[in-house]
């Protein structure tokens, strides 16, 4: 198994997923106070956060308001803040902490004596509208789609931040605060799961229709 | 170029390329992979099963209303532009060396208050009975103050921000000579009075522009957020004596004290903003919208009361956006559309119109 070419994209194919360069000057020009700096930053990445946050909270406003803090913040402390490079895991990190820490918050509020590091992620996978969408019947398509419901929240996080957001390793493991190979681990093990369940589903199916 | 020959399906799914291929998002001439997968039969399986991983793994993506995140975004954007000049304060020499100046300067002017309280004429000095603290931008970019209690204050240039003594005690007194933009910390316990001239704005907590220059023959009180209440300032709130004088301002409303007959006239600012927080509101795309619907729309936005006969505009529609221009520019529009006028009376929008057949 070519394990080491495997993420090679890191830098090979960089170029597919990020614009390091461009980014870095982006940066530094919301640093030094650059208005237009700051408004390009929030174009460009307000949307994807937001799609990511409504993962962990559904209350869309929510998620708003925590985004609304958190870019206050980061303009207002913008002067003191690190140099980033990859300005995608940076803010997705950010936002994470942001909203478990408000949901803790929100939490604790509610129901004072139960406070818990449990969060939510949620995904949809869109097998079944992919299905209608491209008229076409896929048994293999219908089995695994049962399997999906298997995966644990982490592994939906780290299918996401990989598949979705098309993160490298290191900044989901960033993101997430696990260390490099849980990372990897999580989605592996995901797909592991998937292939064994539908294996398993498919064997099934094959015997039921020869025993008589 | 990879070893793909070596790929098992897994590999195939955390790949970028192959991915896009599997979704169908590679353009139409990129016929690398048909191709390897006609050259290699023997690994036909393995891509097809990679194949349907992909697409199992596809994730659904809530769709967002461009419009609803313009609008945060913007209320971002507006929301920082206010402190823009804060980062200035932060500065720990300065702050240090504001601090040194703020001790020496005090003892200098508590010296010089004792005299300038003796000749000055305006019960306003008078009234502060130990040394205001003054703070004067002579320079040619805005300037933030920040008071006491939390609240900011920024000067425009040539303009004199006076910080009475007790401020904060019972109430928050300031006086000002020019023009400044407010934003008041929430305190009903501590009213907020600005001193301009024979003008007085109260507010509990909200913000709003106030221009007073000397040389001008007007005092104008305008309106960002909340509520604010301005009177003449030998009426005393207090006594209640004379209401009608007293002027109650909601957003993008103003006050104008005509300093010739010592009047106050309540009118609309000058470049209403929209001022409501729900984004569905400032999507002004109409489709046959009744009338009354659209004034509606445009009084929630902007907070502006709209006053018109709605039996006489219920059969007047508009078809059309009303996204870009100001205020004043889609009131126009509307009314041109629908053979009407508009005036503006007591800071609200009066429509005179026929109707529509």
């Amino acid at each position: 198994m070519p394990k080491p070419d495997l993420f090679s994209w890191q830098s090979g194919d960089s170029s597919v997923f990020s614009d390091g360069g461009q980014e870095h000057v982006l940066w530094q020009a919301f640093k030094q106070g650059d208005r237009e700096a700051f408004a390009n930053l929030l174009n460009r990445y307000y949307p994807l956060l937001l799609n990511y946050g409504v993962r962990f909270q559904r209350d869309r406003e929510f998620v708003k308001d925590c985004l609304h803090d958190l870019f206050i913040e980061l303009w207002n402390q913008r002067e003191r803040l690190d140099d980033v490079r990859m300005l995608k895991p940076y803010l997705l990190t950010s936002l994470r902490r942001k909203l478990l820490r408000e949901t803790r918050r929100l939490r604790w509020f509610r129901e004072a004596d139960e406070v818990t590091d449990e969060y939510a992620f949620e995904v949809q996978f869109t097998i079944e509208s992919y299905l209608i969408h491209n008229e076409i019947q896929h048994e293999d398509l219908k089995r695994l789609h049962v399997h999906l419901d298997k995966l644990t929240r982490r592994q939906r996080e780290a299918i996401y931040l990989r598949f979705f957001q098309e993160m490298e390793y290191d900044d989901i493991a960033r993101v997430m605060g696990i260390n490099y190979h849980s990372a990897v681990n999580l989605v592996y093990e995901s797909l592991k799961l998937l292939r064994k369940n539908w294996f398993l589903t498919l064997f099934l199916a094959l015997v039921s229709t020869l025993l008589p | 170029m990879k070893n793909y020959s070596q790929y098992q399906p897994d590999d195939f799914v955390q790949d970028p390329y192959f991915r896009k291929w599997a979704l169908g998002e590679l353009p139409p001439d990129d016929r690398f992979w048909t191709t390897w997968q006609a050259t290699h039969p023997e690994q036909y399986e393995v891509l097809e099963q990679a194949k349907t991983l992909v697409i199992a793994l596809r994730i659904e993506s809530p769709t967002f209303d461009p419009q609803e995140t313009e609008s945060a975004i913007q209320q971002i954007l507006a929301k920082t532009e206010i402190s823009r000049h804060i980062p200035f304060y932060r500065l720990r020499w300065l702050q240090i060396a504001a601090t040194i100046l703020l001790i020496s300067g005090l003892g200098y002017a508590f010296w010089l208050n004792r005299e300038e309280a003796a000749i000055s004429q305006t019960s306003l000095v008078q009234r502060a009975s130990d040394q205001p603290r003054e703070e004067f931008n002579s320079s040619t970019v805005p300037k933030t103050v920040r008071l006491a209690d939390g609240s900011t204050v920024v000067l425009e240039p040539a303009s004199r921000l006076r910080i009475l003594a007790g401020f904060g005690d019972t109430k928050r007194e300031v006086q000002l000579a020019g023009e400044a933009f407010f934003e008041v910390a929430k305190n009903p316990e501590k009213p907020f009075l600005v001193y301009t001239g024979n003008v007085v704005t109260k507010v509990l907590g909200t913000s709003f522009r106030i221009k007073a220059y000397d040389t001008d023959a007007n005092v104008s009180v305008a309106v960002r957020t909340g509520k604010v209440t301005v009177f003449k300032q030998k009426d005393q709130p207090e006594s209640r004596a004379s209401l009608s004088d007293e002027i109650i301002l909601t957003p993008n409303q103003q006050a104008v004290f005509v300093k010739a007959d010592e009047r106050l006239v309540k009118t609309l600012v000058e470049k209403p903003v929209i001022v409501s927080k729900l984004p569905a509101l400032q999507s002004f795309d109409f489709t046959e919208t009744p009338i009354p619907q659209v004034f509606g729309a445009l009084e929630k936005a902007y907070g502006v009361k709209m006053v018109f006969d709605p039996d006489l505009l219920k059969d007047c529609n508009l078809t059309g956006a009303l996204t870009s221009g100001t205020f004043y520019e889609k009131l126009t529009l509307v009314c041109e559309t629908i053979q009407a006028r508009y005036e503006i009376v007591d800071g609200q929008v009066v429509i005179y119109g026929k109707g529509c057949k």
